[in-house]
């Protein structure tokens, strides 16, 4: 008996270990493969992935408090247009334009944090989605803020110095620099005292109470650090697709992140970009009809939720038990 | 196993080496890529410029192909949805233009995805025809995008006028989408308005995806309007408009000032709420050259056309005319300005030719001939015609 469980032990270290090797290898073909097929269009969706990972990474390191947030997308949005009105109106360089789209954007999350964050569950959602609406709502409203409905055309490129990042290819190595650097960054957040808060806190609230945890404070600096990496993932959307409307910000784009975070793995390191690997290109395959989209989209949540309610980082788990159980 | 892929190898290889050699020179492939809305409100439209463009592609490839500058062509209609959202759009010109290499491309429908295509169309030289009705669409920067239809801009006033002052009509109310097409369009048409005399009383903005009108209707109903202006709603929108508010007990006139969409008003609305309806009509039914159109168009797609459809049927044609002109499919530089020379060209329509250079700075806008309509038992019936300077 005791032999037996070694053995299985022996093989489950050895199938993460291949499993892990595996990931990272697929992960470093996938960045490597639009530089390889030397494609300007592989390039934009490699720059979408990375832009989509960035954003979707924000929105785990909410949900790692117990959040779920349908106003992320207008968070990019609020770092779209602070990036954009910046560099167009201010004349400040791209880098300048950046960090006050990330400033601005979690200071926006630190004021309205406060009285949103008491609410849980449901009410949470629903108060996020009202406040996706309004964002575009009055971004609409003030077109001398927002180009209105028209939109903004002409966005200069990213840039640093005379270096201007306005091809698809100069633009992919900051694009996969950032996600890296995002990815990195929640990594320790992970490991650090905070992380271990947030999960405190996203495990049972109450209890993470008793023992002292600040809970509120802690849900707090996650929204804050959550919103204000949508809000660099805005900077770089608005100044490489060089066009922004409130319609992009629209709360299809917060479900969109949510579903890949759900897809991927909510809670874990790698779920959001194990999501937005896999749901970014997607619509690719169904660009001559996209209704099919949404089908695909609603059967993927069922199945995944129904069979990997920890998204599909899960997997090789599922798997190496499955196999340990034989 | 074993033997049942070696068995498999062998007769692949068989039929590999046994091919008979290609005896006719085949056709080059001309791509045309079709960025058009398919799914959700719009989809109408996108679907009559998308079929429109098959329509003219299998014309010359049932003729043995397009024969430009010496090479004779097939020509492959490549078609994506864009949703009608200005992201998508980005996404599906990215694939068009460096994926699948087009250098042409119909579309896109709405106003804000072709402003946002537009840097990557106008820097790689892709001519593009958008039906997009904003004014910024066209400008001398842009010299590759055409607009094959008319705009409010250039329908509303002759129209409006005549209406105004046929019906004595002194009140008008409204209801728009709230995008930049909507937006647009109610400062157009709220103008023309003014300037024929009356008063755009009542003005309500919606979000795209609405389908109950009754409350905005009922408070454009309370500022006791003369008529219900319908212009720059969708097909299917502006049906479900018309049916509520004959629903909610609305007598006055209906206007659609323009956009054709009357075959899609009245099968939202049904006959009799759309009955007395005044619509601009981009068609002369009375027309032997669209009345072919129209019965070539439903036999092919077994469903009823959208009235934009011919407008990119000729459009479609005078770009592929344009290219034999050119002699080139490679040079779209060259195939601009043999677009931009062609002048009254014969087309569904009637005659066309390229008009804008005052309003928008360059004459990449179609100049058509156009009529307000009224309906009758389901059909249109043509009370006047019109030019860019009036009715009659």
């Amino acid at each position: 008996m005791e032999k037996s469980t070694a053995q299985t032990g022996v093989t489950q270290a050895s199938f993460w270990t291949v499993g892990r090797g595996a990931f990272a290898l697929a992960l470093l073909a996938a960045a490597l493969f639009p530089v390889i097929s030397g494609s300007t269009f592989h390039f934009h969706i490699a720059i979408m992935i990375c832009l989509a990972i960035i954003a979707t990474m924000g929105l785990g390191v909410i949900a790692r408090v117990g959040q779920l947030s349908l106003c992320h997308g207008a968070f990019v949005g609020v770092g779209a247009y602070t990036s954009m009105l910046m560099v167009m109106r201010l004349e400040l360089p791209f880098m300048a334009g950046v960090v006050a789209a990330v400033v601005v954007t979690s200071l926006v999350a630190a004021l309205i944090g406060g009285p949103l964050l008491r609410l849980r569950g449901v009410y949470f959602v629903l108060i996020t989605f009202a406040l996706n609406e309004l964002f575009r709502l009055v971004m609409l409203e003030f077109p001398g803020l927002s180009g209105g409905s028209s939109g903004i055309a002409n966005i200069p490129a990213a840039s640093f110095g005379s270096l201007v990042l306005d091809e698809k290819a100069t633009f992919y190595p900051l694009a996969l620099i950032s996600a890296v650097l995002v990815v990195a960054l929640v990594a320790l957040v992970d490991r650090s005292m905070i992380g271990r808060r947030f999960s405190a806190v996203e495990e049972n609230i109450t209890l993470a109470e008793s023992t002292g945890i600040a809970t509120a404070r802690t849900q707090n600096l996650a929204f804050i650090i959550g919103s204000g990496i949508a809000g660099f993932a805005g900077a770089l959307m608005a100044h490489y697709i060089g066009f922004l409307s409130p319609e992009t910000f629209h709360f299809e784009l917060s479900v969109s992140y949510i579903i890949m975070l759900v897809v991927g793995g909510r809670l874990a390191l790698w779920g959001p970009v194990v999501g937005a690997l896999i749901l970014t290109p997607l619509p690719e395959f169904l660009r001559g009809a996209m209704e099919f989209q949404h089908v695909f989209y609603g059967v993927a949540l069922i199945v995944i939720l129904s069979f990997l309610p920890n998204g599909l980082v899960s997997l090789p788990d599922r798997l190496a038990r499955l196999g340990g159980r034989k | 196993m074993k033997f049942k892929s070696t068995l498999a190898l062998a007769v692949g290889a068989a039929i590999a080496f046994s091919a008979p050699p290609t005896v006719a020179q085949e056709n080059k492939t001309l791509k045309v890529g079709a960025l058009v809305t398919l799914s959700g409100a719009g989809a109408s439209w996108g679907r009559g410029m998308l079929e429109a463009t098959e329509l003219a592609a299998s014309k010359y490839n049932e003729a043995g192909g397009i024969e430009v500058g010496g090479e004779t062509y097939d020509i492959e209609v490549i078609a994506y949805d864009d949703s009608y959202k200005a992201n998508e759009a980005v996404s599906a010109a990215n694939r068009l233009v460096y994926d699948d290499e087009v250098k042409y491309i119909i579309g896109t429908v709405g106003s804000a995805p072709i402003l946002a295509i537009q840097p990557i169309t106008e820097k790689e030289g892709v001519i593009t025809m958008t039906l997009g009705f904003t004014s910024e669409a066209l400008s001398p920067e842009k010299p590759y995008t055409f607009r094959p239809n008319l705009t409010t801009a250039e329908v509303a006033q002759p129209q409006i006028d005549w209406v105004v002052e046929s019906q004595g009509i002194e009140t008008v109310g409204a209801l728009f989408p709230n995008d930049e097409t909507g937006e647009q369009i109610a400062k157009d048409v709220s103008a023309s308005y003014e300037r024929a005399g009356a008063e755009m009383s009542a003005i309500e903005f919606f979000e795209r995806d609405q389908v109950d009108f009754v409350p905005l209707l009922t408070r454009i109903m309370s500022e006791g309007v003369d008529a219900i202006e319908l212009d720059g709603n969708s097909p299917e929108t502006a049906g479900q408009i018309v049916q509520q508010a004959r629903d909610i007990g609305f007598e006055g006139a209906i206007i659609r000032t323009g956009g054709p969409a009357t075959a899609e008003i009245v099968n939202v609305a049904g006959a009799e709420a759309a009955e007395g309806m005044f619509v601009h009509a981009g068609l002369d039914p009375s027309k032997d050259s669209v009345n072919a159109y129209i019965t070539e168009y439903e036999e092919t797609f077994e469903h009823s056309m959208n009235g934009f459809s011919p407008f990119f049927y000729d459009g479609a044609n005078m770009l592929f005319q344009a290219m034999q002109e050119a002699g080139t499919v490679e040079d779209t530089d060259a195939v601009r300005k043999a677009l931009e020379s062609i002048e009254s060209y014969e087309g569904v329509l009637g005659e066309l030719s390229w008009t804008g250079e005052d309003r928008y700075g360059i004459a990449h806008q179609i100049d058509a001939p156009f009529y307000v309509a009224q309906v009758r038992d389901g059909k249109e019936e043509i009370v006047a015609t019109c030019d860019i300077e009036g009715c009659e």
